[in-house]
Formats: C-alpha cells, structure tokens, sequence
C-alpha cells in the first residue's frame, strides 16, 4: 500500500515537470480579450475596500468609455494591442496603473502622457498574477483565502463568495485554453485547485458544499504539492488518470461524480461554482448538468473500479425490478429503500442503470403495493436536485399529479409528499400548476378520502392534509401558483387546519400561508377568516421552525394596519419581543424582526413594545446580525422613534446611536433608507442629536444623497431636515461640507416626486442661515425652484412653498422668482383642497408680494378673492400670511393711485 | 357454467323455511367472532349457498379467488384454500367462509399476518381470529411454524425472468432470498412467526413477502359492493 501510493507520487511528480516545462514556453501565447479583463476586474473590485480582510483598497478603469469592441484604451493605443488601463490601489495606499493589452498586463507610470505608457517590469498572464509580484499584503490576502476555504470545519464567514472566487479566477484563463488546446499558462496554478479533484481521488467530494471542497485540497497539500508547483491542464490530467487510478485502489476508492463535474465545468466553460451547488439549492444551469452526464458516461469504464459497493448492490436490484414479478419488485423495492438513499452514489446508480425510467414506469402499474414502495424511494431520491430534475425530464411530474387523484389514501399522500420534493424549481412547479395539481392537492386537503386499508398503512386524516400541506407549500413559491391556490378557495381550509396542534401539520400549513401571504390578497384573506389570532397563538409553540413561519406570515400579513391592530389584540406583540432574545436562529430571527417592524408601525404598537422593552432588545440587535435582520431591526428602531419621543431617548440610552450611524456607510438600500429614518427620527430628540452630530451622522446622511437609489437619496434628505433643525450652529454644519449645497441644489433636477420634495423641505430649513442661503442663491436655486411650480402634486407644493419662502429672503431673489414666472402657478395652489398646502402658498406669497411687480402677477392670477376667504380661515398662519399679502397688493394699489393723482 | 348460473340466481335463491331458519341461526354464532354484521354475515351466508348447496370445494373456491379477488397463481390459491380449510378436510365448512373472509375482507394488520384460527377443537368457544398468520400459515409450507431458506426459494422461483446467458440463472433468486432472511431472520436460520410479524409491522408492503395471497383491494371492494348490497 505504502509503496504503491509512492509510486502514484513519483508517477505523479514525473508528469508535472514535464508538463512545466512545456507550459512555460506556451504561456507566452496568451492573449486578452476585452470580456477577460472585464471580468476580471469586476471580481477583483468585489473582493476590494477599506477594510483589512479585502485584497485591494480600490480597482477600476481608467476610463469610462468603452468603444465598440470593447476596449477602453484610445483608440492610438488600440492600434498597438493595448485593451484598457486599470488603476489598482493597493493596500499600503500606493496606485498602481495597470495596462492589459492582447499579450498581457503590464504595470505602467499612468495615462497622461504619451511617456507614461512605457512598460515597467514582466508582463503577467492575469491581473492577480501582476498583483501578486507587485503587492504582499494581496499575495498573503488571496493565498490565505484559499486555505481559509480549505481548512476542515473551520466556520468560514462567506465561503461560497471565497470559493467563487477562486472558481472564477481559474474561468477566465481556462478560456484560453479551450482557444489553443495546446496553450497551457502559467496560470494553470490557480487552475490547480481544481485540476486535482478532477484528475485526481475525492472519496468524500460528493454534495456537501465547503468541507468536502475542502478536504481534497488538503490533502493534496499534504502530499506534497504545494501550490506553486504548476499542474497541466485538464485535458491531460484527465488522460493520466487513469494510470494513477490503477496504481492506488484504495485511494481512488471513489471518483464519483464531482471528478467528471469539475472536468466538465471546465469544459463547458461554465462559471457556476459547483462547489456551491448544495443537495437543496436549484442551479438552473441545466447546460452543465447535461455536459455532466454525458462526462460521466465517458468516464464510467475506467472508474467502475472505484465505486462503492452499494452502487453495484443498487444496480443490481434494480435490475431484479426489471426482471422480477410482483413479488420480487417488491423485494426488491423494500431492499432498495433500506440503502441510504442520499448518498451520491446513490443517485448515481439508480439514474446510470435507467432506473429512474423504471421507477416512473412502475407508477403506471396497477399493484398498489408497488406503486407505493416505488413512491416511497421517489420521495427519497427526490430530495437530490439532479434527480428531480431527471424525474421531471422523464414525464414523472405528470404522473404524480394523476396519482393524487387516486382513491387509496396512501398514494395519494406519498406522491403529494413526492411532489413536495420535486416542485423546488420553476419548471417542476408550473407543470404541477398546468397539470391540474394545485386543484388535486386541495381536494387532498380538503377530503382524504376514504380511510385506508391496513396493508398499506395508516394515516389520519390530519396525516393526509400535512402531506397535501407539504405539497402546495412547495408549489406556492411561484406567484402563479399562488394564484392558481386562491382560485381553488382552499385558503379557509389551510385557516381550519391552524386550528389543529400538531407541529407537523403547522408548519407545512403555515408555511404555505406565509408563502403567499406575499400577494396581497392573500393578506387581507388571512386577517377575514382569522388567521392571524391562530398565527398569534402558534407564535408561543416552542417549535422554532413553526415560530418562524407565524412570524414571517405576521411580517407579510401586517401590512395593513387592521393586521397589526390584531396582533396586538391577541397578544401577539409579547412573545414576538420574548423570541428577539433567540439570536442563534437567524431565519427565525429575521422573520421576527420583520413582524417587529411591520406591526409597529401602529402607534399603540409601538407603545406597546416600549412597554416590553422592545427597543432595548432591538438595539442589542444592531451588532453582529446580518444585513436582512439588520434592516427590520432597524426599520422597527424607526417606526418606534417616529411615534414616540421616548423611544428615541430608550434607544439613546441603550447606545444605539452609534452603531445606526455606522450603519450609513452601508451599501443596502433597504436597511440605508430604514437607518436614514431612525437617524432622523432620533434627530427630533437634541441630545440624540447631539451625538449623531458627534458621529458625524449629517456628513454621512449628506453623502448619501448621492445614492443612485431615488429612495435613499428622498429618506436622507428627510432625515437631513431635522439634523439641520436641532444641531447646535447648522449654519456652521452645512458649510463645513465641500460642495454639499451644490449637491443638493443639483438634487432639484431629479425627476422623483419624493426626492424633489424631501430637497425643498430640506432646503427650506438650510435657507434659515443666511450664509448658507446666499450659496444656495449662487447655486442657482431659484430658477430651478421656480421651475418646479408647475406641478400637481400637493406633497411636493408644500415643501416647495416652504423652499421659496426662505429663499425670497435673499436680496433680490424675490424679483428673480417673478422673473421666472413662479408666481402664478403658486397662485393656482390655493385652488388645492389640501389645507396645508394653503398654508404654505400663503406664507410664499406673502413673502413674494413684497415685490410690486410679483403683486401684479398675482392680482391677474387672480389672487385676491382666494386669499380674502383664507383670511377667515382659523390657522392663524395662513390667516396672517393672507392678510399680509392682500396688505402688500393694496399698498402697491394705493400708492399706484396716489401717483396717478400726483 | 353451473357456478355462474348459481351466481345469477343469487339474490332469488329460495330457501325453504328451515333452511332458513338454520341460516340465520349460523349468522347468529358467526358473526360475533367476525368483522362483519349480522346481515352481512347472512349474505355471507347466502353468497355460499349460491355458490354451492353442498360445502365449498378446492375447485370452487379456487375459481372464485381468481374470477373474484384476482388471483392467478395456482400454487397460492391452493395455499389460500389451506388457509381457509381449518380442519384441513378439504372443504370449507359456513364457518371456515364466514371467518375467512372476514380476515381476507376486513383484516387488520395484526390478522392478515396471524389467521388460521388456533382453536383445539373446530366445536370450542370461538375465539377471534387470532393466532397463527393467513400469510405466515400460507408461507409455512410445510407447517413447521417456520419458514426456511428452502421454502422461500420455492415460493420465489418463478417470480424473475430467468437469464439464461447467466452462469447461474437461479442467481437472482437466491439473492433475493438471501436479502428477505437478512431482514427477517434474527439468528436461527428460519423466520419464525414473531420475526415475520415484526418485519411486516416496520415495512408493511412486505405482507405478502413471498406471493400474492390476499385479494387486491379494488377486487376486495367490487365483492363487497356486490354481496353486501
């Protein structure tokens, strides 16, 4: 044995080295295409920023402009092969300007001068190679992720970001081996990570995702070959397999699938990380699968050797299913049932030897018992992703879909439980849907049928509709289907099955409910038929999985308010606070939190949940949680802090301040547009304030108007409005930021309603210092006020109004508004019904008429009579601002006369 | 033809009064010991004399498991016909009918593998259908309470399509055997009563393990529809 294995190492060693040295002179050969660099470069500025995990601090072009081929570099510089300049900061700070041209990356001085493109140094094969030589901290960066992933059990943050990475490091290059068979670079080394499971034994390599890509690197590490060591290409290795595989049994004990997988991932080009296909996840990349087993025909004479005994004991049975009578295709199916049919080899067997065919054949006969065992090893096998796939392909769906209208009620629910299985990709569930199978898994639902007979089990009726539960939850994941459910009006039968108490029947159920609780029909049918008290009740089950479906469908549900006011109706709001303390579960965590958020949003809500200290616990929250318990964390902050003043003292005092404002620098728009809430919510309250000031919360909300998402840019100028209202010295604020008034006098160009208004309201209260007013006036505020006049929105009219009072304030902006015929439109907004917006047109005219030629244009506007019956009205600032407009345009009258009579 | 006429005229079969009357008494005994009602175990009663004014025979009875229930092989029948013949005279008395059907009928799991009815004596109290298995009686070929390598392999002989290009064409047989004592033999070589019981408990679908020996559901229901109604 030991010598064996020596010898593969030595076989082994003696085909890398002459592989080197062939390698190197082909290296050279490599050439760049615009679409390598490009992706490139996008993956690498995924793995760069500040932070000390990333390779790099920044990498980007040099230019924006891509011409028609898809090069970046002028065109002069085209002529001489190059593609584009990339500038890399590296970590220590220093830049880098990198040309990529057809025959590889060089380091350059810059692009400014015709000089500055000299070449310094090698050219590189690929990027990371240049950064490599040219960066330690990237060296250490990129060599220590790769271990991180290839450490046994150690718990990596984002191990299928990391192992895509290096997946797609190797893709690009793989390319140009596929050009130029013959051409293999340098770069065979990153390609070596996967070279060796392809080429190479991985007893465990099979489905799991970061230990078993883990394992076989390892090792191959502790043979002795160290990453440096160059490997040949794929092609070749795959030729020398063989060889080693008959030198070492016992170590190529298995080269299942992932061996011919990785190949063929290699082949095909495809970029899918197998590594994260999980048994669950659905890769729709159905091109690679299929490359796959055509791969693993291939491959299958010279590994038969190598395959675990229960794949031939598998093949063998069923070739007795074929061969055999009912009673032996029995036997036979019992017998298979007893192999752990999770296991790869498994799959492999059943799907290689056209089992999979025979079993969907099998549904058609007419013996109940057979029918049933081979349901009961579709239920298992389906469970793998590539086999309901087969199934699907083989016409099987169809199949279970006829069975569900069976009479025997055993059928029925295995092959509902079979469809649970199948139904977790697009394609599966909309043949269910076309088949009739949401009509049929209600009608299981809602009649079982007639009891069953004691040879083939029992199962009560509630047993019955868990199956017809499991069903329809896997099928309701597509919004037609969901659709397709609310037709049949099965919905009143899933709120009859909450009433029961077994956690087995819940979960399906509730499960499928907060499913389609996404549609918003759904919604209001889950709070008319009284769902919610029973989605409330089952909230204090101490079933996590079950607490986490009543309170996702709690989160969905409580979009409207009558919801929320239920919840708290039926106590649902004291054990969604006790289950924010479960922060090891963090589905359940996030669905609470969800729930948390939506349902305080109604203000007996939110006082409720200070009642529990709720906020406390949120705020504990805002640590080491990820980003989608983050956003309803802090969208829960929001909606307390936005109904109460005490909320936003609690989450002062329970020091949530800072972490929120750290959240600012975040980059997910749904947790920046509820932080920006929180942040200005708790501006109202000063001594918040005064710590968001000290956190330097306005820079960061300012910075943020420069989002690309309308949202955000409309939340933080909302949440800058208050900032400026109650930080000590705003004035003084406002300046200190460079360019900041420019900015969001630029914002007025935007085509939203939410931001155009949150901007004016936020410029209305910049314009209270004087200073500040005066840049706003260089920036050219007015005219692009005045150019919003013209609008039917009320919401905007208010802030607008606001905005262009201050801003008259301004020596002669006032005639400058008049100038750009604001004025009239202003006039016709007092025909708006809306109070408010009365209120504020007044304040604007008022401030406008000081103006004789503004008082004109109004009183053609026909001012007067509107204004006259404002001047009754009970608020007295419309009623002071009317009376003070009507004043200005009469003096201007009288002293008109006057000098007429002069 | 004279068993399908006797079919036709069921439900007109004319009985006179003392038949009658013994009829109903039989019903009476029976039906506390069975799965059926009082009526039902008269229609039993009825269904029998229309197939027979005798006692039912091997032959007969053998023609109704396979127009009726569905059954087609040979050896089985005659292994059901054993099952039900408890005094093994080789007819089937009112009683042993009435008893059979109700464990072929309506049996419950724990029935449908122990039935012939272990009474001492055919004339003791009836007991319910307990001991012995309809299918373990019907497997146990030669009534030793177990079931060996041998018997298994007589009974599964036929259920595969031989290969003939194989060495060994009885290959896959035994295989098969040898699959069915791993899972139910727990040590002696033989699969007693208690071990075949507690296989079929975990794998129902293992109840007629060795051959088809009780009637398909869909032909169990079409009988009943037709006799009890």
């Amino acid at each position: 044995l030991d010598s064996s294995f020596r010898l593969l190492l030595l076989l082994n060693s003696l085909d890398l080295k002459l592989l080197h040295s062939s390698i190197k002179r082909m290296g050279h050969e490599i050439r760049l295409t615009p679409q390598i660099v490009q992706s490139e470069v996008e993956l690498l500025s995924k793995f760069s920023g500040d932070s000390d995990d990333a390779c790099l601090c920044a990498v980007a072009f040099t230019s924006d402009i891509t011409f028609a081929n898809g090069c970046r570099a002028p065109p002069w510089r085209q002529v001489l092969g190059d593609i584009c300049y990339i500038q890399v900061t590296l970590h220590d700070g220093s830049e880098l300007f990198v040309a990529a041209s057809t025959e590889g990356y060089y380091v350059i001085k810059g692009t400014n001068t015709a000089a500055d493109y000299e070449k310094i140094g090698d050219i590189y094969p690929s990027l990371v190679d240049l950064l490599k030589k040219n960066s330690e901290h990237f060296r250490n960066r990129i060599t220590n992720q790769e271990f991180m992933c290839v450490e046994v059990d150690k718990v990596i943050a984002e191990p299928d970001a990391k192992v895509a990475l290096a997946d797609r490091v190797a893709a690009p290059k793989v390319v140009t081996h596929m050009d130029d068979p013959a051409a293999v670079t340098d770069d065979g080394r990153t390609a070596q990570r996967k070279t060796p499971h392809g080429g190479k034994k991985t007893p465990q390599y099979t489905n799991d995702t970061s230990k078993s890509s883990a394992q076989p690197s390892s090792r191959w590490k502790s043979l002795g070959i160290g990453t440096e060591t160059p490997i040949p290409s794929p092609q070749i290795s795959s030729n020398t397999a063989p060889k080693k595989a008959r030198g070492s049994v016992d170590l190529t004990s298995q080269i299942s699938k992932r061996k011919s997988s990785s190949i063929s991932s290699i082949k095909s080009r495809s970029r899918t990380s197998h590594w994260s296909t999980q048994p669950d996840s659905d890769v729709s990349d159905s091109s690679s699968e299929t490359s796959e087993e055509e791969e693993q025909q291939e491959r299958r004479p010279e590994s038969n050797a190598d395959l675990p005994s229960e794949y031939w004991q598998i093949q063998k049975l069923i070739r007795y299913l074929k061969g055999g009578n009912q009673t032996a295709t029995v036997i036979a199916l019992c017998a298979l049932l007893d192999f752990d049919l999770k296991l790869e080899a498994s799959h492999l067997a059943i799907r290689d030897s056209g089992g999979l065919d025979l079993l969907i054949n099998l549904l058609e006969t007419d013996d109940v018992k057979c029918k049933i065992g081979t349901l009961k090893i579709l239920r298992e096998i389906s469970q793998n992703a590539q086999t309901r796939k087969a199934i699907v392909d083989l016409g099987g769906l169809q199949m279970l879909v006829q069975i569900l209208q069976f009479p025997n009620r055993e059928l029925k629910c295995l092959a509902a439980e079979t469809i649970a299985n199948v139904a977790k990709f697009k394609r599966s569930r909309r043949i269910v849907r076309q088949n009739d199978g949401i009509k049929r898994l209600v009608d299981l639902l809602i009649n079982p049928g007639r009891p069953s007979s004691p040879v083939t089990g029992e199962r009560s009726d509630l047993d019955v509709a868990r199956s017809a539960a499991l069903g329809l939850w896997s099928c309701s994941k597509s919004r037609k289907n969901k659709i397709a459910l609310l037709r049949t009006g099965a919905v009143p039968q899933l709120g009859k099955l909450l009433q029961c108490d077994s956690d087995t029947v819940l979960i399906p159920v509730v499960g499928t409910l907060q499913e389609c609780a996404s549609e918003k029909s759904y919604q209001e049918l889950i709070q008319s038929e009284g769902m919610v008290e029973h989605l409330v009740k089952r909230l204090k089950k101490q079933n996590e999985e079950l607490q986490r479906h009543c309170a996702s469908a709690i989160f969905k549900c409580a979009e409207s308010d009558a919801t929320r006011t239920l919840v708290r109706k039926y106590e649902g709001l004291d054990p969604l606070v006790s289950l924010l303390s479960k922060t090891s579960n963090k589905d359940l965590l996030c669905a609470v939190t969800g729930a948390v958020w939506k349902c305080s949003k109604n203000a007996l809500n939110a006082t409720r949940f200070k009642e529990l200290k709720a906020i406390e616990q949120l705020v504990a929250l805002l640590s080491n949680q990820p980003e989608e318990v983050l956003v309803n964390v802090v969208g829960g902050l929001g909606e307390c802090a936005a109904h109460d003043p005490d909320s936003r003292a609690s989450i002062r005092k329970a020091g949530g301040l800072v972490p929120l404002v750290q959240l600012l620098t975040g980059t997910n728009h749904s947790l920046l547009i509820n932080t920006t809430k929180v942040v200005g919510a708790c501006a109202l309250d000063a001594d918040s304030m005064i710590v968001i000031d000290k956190q330097d919360g306005v820079r960061l909300l300012w910075s943020l108007l420069k989002s690309v998402n309308t949202e955000v840019q409309a939340c933080a100028a909302w949440a800058i409005c208050p900032c400026i209202e109650n930080a000590k010295d705003a004035g003084e604020l406002v300046r200190s930021f460079v360019g900041g008034l420019e900015l969001i006098v630029g914002l007025l160009k935007s085509d939203d309603l939410e931001v155009l208004a949150a901007v004016c309201a936020a410029i209305a209260k910049i314009a209270k210092d004087e200073e500040n007013l005066g840049v706003l006036t260089d920036h050219g505020v007015v005219p692009l006020l005045a150019k919003l006049a013209i609008t039917d929105s009320d919401h905007l009219r208010i802030h607008l109004c606001d905005a262009i009072a201050r801003c008259c304030m301004w020596r002669n902006n006032r005639i400058a508004f008049g100038q750009a015929s604001a004025v009239a439109p202003l006039v016709s907004y007092l025909q708006s019904s809306d109070s408010l917006v009365h209120r504020s047109t007044a304040c604007a005219l008022h401030q406008l008429s000081k103006d004789p030629g503004n008082c004109i244009t109004m009183h053609e506007a026909g001012v007067v009579q509107s204004l006259l019956s404002m001047v009754g009205s009970t608020d007295e600032v419309l009623q002071e601002a009317a009376a003070g407009c009507i004043g200005n345009i009469r003096h201007l009258a009288l002293a008109n006369e006057k000098a007429k009579f002069k | 033809w004279k068993r399908l006429s006797a079919m036709d005229e069921y439900g007109q079969i004319q009985l006179n009064a003392i038949e009658r009357k013994n009829l109903l008494k039989t019903a009476e005994q029976l039906f506390k010991s069975t799965h059926f009602t009082r009526e039902e175990t008269e229609k039993l009663l009825y269904k029998y004399r229309a197939i027979t004014s005798d006692r039912i025979d091997r032959v007969k009875f053998r023609d109704l498991l396979h127009d009726t229930f569905g059954m087609s092989d040979d050896f089985f029948m005659d292994r059901v016909f054993r099952a039900f013949d408890k005094d093994t005279d080789g007819y089937l008395s009112q009683e042993e009918w009435v008893c059979g059907l109700s464990v072929f009928l309506r049996g419950t799991l724990d029935e449908k593998i122990k039935c012939k009815g272990l009474r001492p004596h055919p004339r003791a109290t009836p007991i319910p259908l307990l001991p012995h298995a309809v299918c373990f009686f019907i497997y146990d070929l030669n009534s030793d309470g177990q079931i060996s390598r041998e018997e298994m392999f007589q009974m599964l002989k036929n259920t595969m399509v031989k290969q003939p290009t194989e060495e060994d064409p009885d290959e896959g047989i035994k295989d098969l055997v040898e699959m069915m004592f791993k899972r139910m033999d727990q040590g002696h070589q033989k699969v007693t009563l208690d071990e075949y019981k507690a296989t079929v408990t975990k794998e129902r679908l293992l109840i007629e393990a060795f051959g088809p020996c009780l009637p398909q559901r869909k032909c169990v229901e079409e009988f009943c529809d037709k006799v009890f109604l």
